[in-house]
């Protein structure tokens, strides 16, 4: 409107007679339809479809969609056509709606001709008896990707819900309406000035590889950048800053990438990864794409073992747990654990990602699935840092899941009955104790001690023949139990084989 | 009696009033004191049972403190792209390592992190109950430094005046009234908006 009226004023100016008159005649025409066209909208808006999170983190609602777009022409906004949007959309793989980055909005301008580009999200939909909307606008610039209004709306039939009941809505076409009045209250009204241009890298991958390293170990990094829009498709010089030094990116054929690589320096820390660009017409431009740690120095690790301490050696019959910890702590990468018997065959090896577990517990079965045999073992642990630095500890256990072995010598001397008890396992006893009933029930004799081996006399009334029942259970600092029932002294003490009762604690354990 | 009922009514009144009802902001380090221009706001973290939570809050967030006018919002799309260039989970916390990162590529002021606790909005018959449970993290811009924690947890029927009339029925607008109430207080706390 303003350009036809100030071309029409020019050619006017030059055809009139009367120059001056006439000039001055236009010149007012102009300036009064410049002031009262402040009002009118020629800037051109990209109206990207709705993004609907009422169906996923991507989803699309086309007729919502459509309803704003009306709504907008409604309101006299210049839009491009929603086909050449879709078009756009497909051609650039833009797959992530609402989500537009600067770069897409720079291509919007480029290659929708817009000034503007109008994103959206719906939040909550109900077409149904009970309507409701709630959704959000979000108007930017495309030359400098800066968000000029952005507005949320929200409506339900409650909202709406009168005193009488009358004009209740009865669908989500009865909200539209006061909805649409809410969204587009405080849209801009006037054309928005223009921005600066972007000054930004455009970075389209990055790939540094490693992050965590030893000193000396080379860094590889790979880049891609899209075309600057305002530097007409002219690709820029690229380097890589990290401290003081540059390492410049060379073209990689056919991949349409640049990289560069350098060797570690020796000094522990993190590193900024800057990338810089120069372009031929002299424009630079700096951007972080990322940072490496050099580590020096190695994690350590220490293992507790929860097992009896004999001698300075670590005992277990059923669990051993197991608590490795960090000297220095940082995170891990992954850990291992092997046990390895005297032969040096490794019968449990396991090995997994991510920090330390904060404990363990053998119980003494192999990777295998086999019982391993009493014996001397060697727990190996070991954990690498994220530069890969190892650290490994080690340590022997004994692993004696076997019975005390008792022996048990009656023999009888008239008047008495005389119990011999001895031990032969190399594990020492925590207790013992061995109880005489007559057949009656009643206690003939309670003997006990942590010692062996013991002497038991027993005095018997002459000539008697009663039975003796012995019950005797012995308890080794593993817990190892034994147990053992004697019907009858005097069957055993001629020789009988009497019902031995042997037995282990148990209880539920984590295997691993 | 006529003395009891209206110190009832009276107590009643002063009881309901007793609700913490404004956000709750603890500052760990001052915001920048040149002011605040450029805010980057990251994706927010979903622990509650409802679907897109996260990103819906998050969103409505990023309209009203763009709509506030005081401040210049980076887009979501960049946010997003460096997310997925380095790699990161939008459904967790960043680390300062990466928040730097982050901050060397967009250049904001500040960064806003955010995590939904507890989301949700339930029809019961004549009311619809809607409940937000909001904490929100605002870092330094290149150090990625923790600022400032807020705490943020309202029911749409707090808003309830007369009968059923200021009740908020949607989530969204209870996530919007939240989310103004959250940079009300900010501006109260002492966060400058970006000078002219």
């Amino acid at each position: 409107m303003i350009h036809l009226l100030l071309m029409h004023s020019i050619w006017s100016h030059f055809r009139s007679r009367n120059r001056s008159a006439i000039f001055l005649l236009h010149l007012s025409l102009l300036l009064s339809a410049i002031l009262f066209t402040g009002t009118a909208w020629a800037q051109t808006i990209a109206f990207i479809p709705l993004l609907a999170l009422t169906r996923d983190s991507n989803g699309i609602n086309n007729p919502v969609t459509e309803r704003v777009r009306q709504e907008l022409v409604n309101r006299n906004k210049t839009l491009v056509p929603a086909e050449k949007v879709m078009r756009f959309l497909i051609r650039n793989r833009i797959r992530q709606l609402g989500k537009l980055t600067s770069y897409q909005a720079s291509l919007v301008r480029k290659e929708l001709q817009a000034d503007l580009v109008l994103q959206g999200t719906l939040y909550q939909i109900n077409t149904g008896e009970l309507p409701l909307l709630c959704l959000t606008l979000q108007l930017s610039r495309t030359e400098d990707s800066k968000i000029i209004w952005s507005q949320t709306a929200n409506l339900s039939y409650a909202d709406q819900i009168n005193l009488l009941g009358l004009d209740d809505p009865h669908g989500i076409e009865d909200l539209y309406a006061p909805f649409f009045e809410q969204l587009f209250a405080s849209m801009p009204t006037s054309e928005s000035t223009a921005g600066e241009a972007t000054t930004s890298l455009n970075i389209d991958t990055i790939f540094i590889h490693p992050q965590y390293l030893r000193p000396g170990e080379e860094i590889s990094c790979r880049v891609k950048i899209h075309k600057s829009i305002d530097e007409q498709g002219s690709m820029p010089e690229l380097s890589v800053q990290v401290g003081d030094q540059h390492y410049p990116l060379t073209s990689n054929e056919g991949e349409y990438s640049y990289s560069t690589s350098w060797k570690a320096g020796g000094e522990a820390g993190t590193y900024t990864v800057n990338l810089l660009a120069r372009w031929p017409s002299g424009i630079s431009r700096e951007s972080v794409i990322g940072i490496y740690s050099i580590d020096t120095e190695e994690p350590g690790v220490r293992l507790t073992l929860l097992g009896t301490e004999l001698n300075g050696e670590i005992l277990f019959s059923r669990n051993l747990r197991i608590l490795p910890k960090l000297i220095k702590p940082e995170p891990i990468s992954h850990w291992a654990i092997s046990v390895t018997d005297e032969d040096e065959d490794v019968i449990v090896l396991i090995d997994k990602t991510g920090n330390l577990p904060r404990s363990l517990t053998w119980n003494g079965r192999t990777s295998y699935g086999t019982t391993a045999d009493p014996g001397g073992y060697l727990i190996t642990f070991r954990a690498w840092d994220r530069a890969e630095r190892e650290s490994s500890t080690e340590a022997w256990v004994q692993y004696l899941p076997e019975l005390p072995e008792m022996t048990v010598e009656i023999s009888r001397e008239d008047p008495q009955i005389r119990v011999d008890l001895d031990y032969f396992t190399e594990t020492p006893l925590i207790f013992w104790w061995a109880k005489f009933f007559k057949e009656d029930g009643s206690l003939l004799k309670l003997a006990q001690g942590t010692e062996l081996p013991a002497s038991i006399e027993l005095d018997l009334a002459n000539d008697s023949r009663d039975k003796i029942q012995c019950l005797l259970t012995a308890r080794d600092i593993l817990g190892n139990q034994y147990k053992k029932r004697i019907r009858d002294l005097f069957e055993m003490a001629e020789g009988e084989i009497e019902e031995i009762e042997t037995s282990i604690e148990t209880e539920w354990v984590e295997e691993f | 009696m006529k003395n009891i009922l209206p110190c009832f009514l009276i107590a009643l009144l002063l009881l309901t009033a007793c609700g913490k009802q404004v956000p709750s902001t603890k500052k760990l380090a001052p915001l920048p004191a040149e002011g605040t221009c450029k805010i980057a706001i990251l994706p927010f973290l979903n622990e509650s049972n409802y679907l897109q939570g996260g990103d819906m809050v998050a969103k409505i967030f990023h309209s009203e403190l763009a709509a506030s006018g005081q401040f210049q919002l980076l887009q979501e799309g960049d946010v997003r792209n460096i997310y997925q260039q380095l790699l990161l989970y939008p459904n967790r916390l960043p680390s300062r390592e990466q928040l730097k990162m982050i901050g060397g590529r967009l250049n904001p002021d500040l960064l806003v992190g955010g995590i939904v606790q507890k989301m949700y909005q339930r029809d019961s018959g004549n009311f619809v109950d809607t409940e937000l449970t909001l904490i929100l993290l605002l870092y330094h811009g290149k150090t990625g430094e923790l600022l400032w924690i807020t705490y943020h947890r309202r029911r749409g029927e707090e808003y309830q005046q007369l009968m059923h009339i200021g009740r908020l029925k949607t989530l969204t607008a209870l996530a919007r009234r939240m989310s103004q109430e959250i940079i009300t207080n900010w501006t109260n706390q002492g966060m400058l908006p970006c000078p002219e």
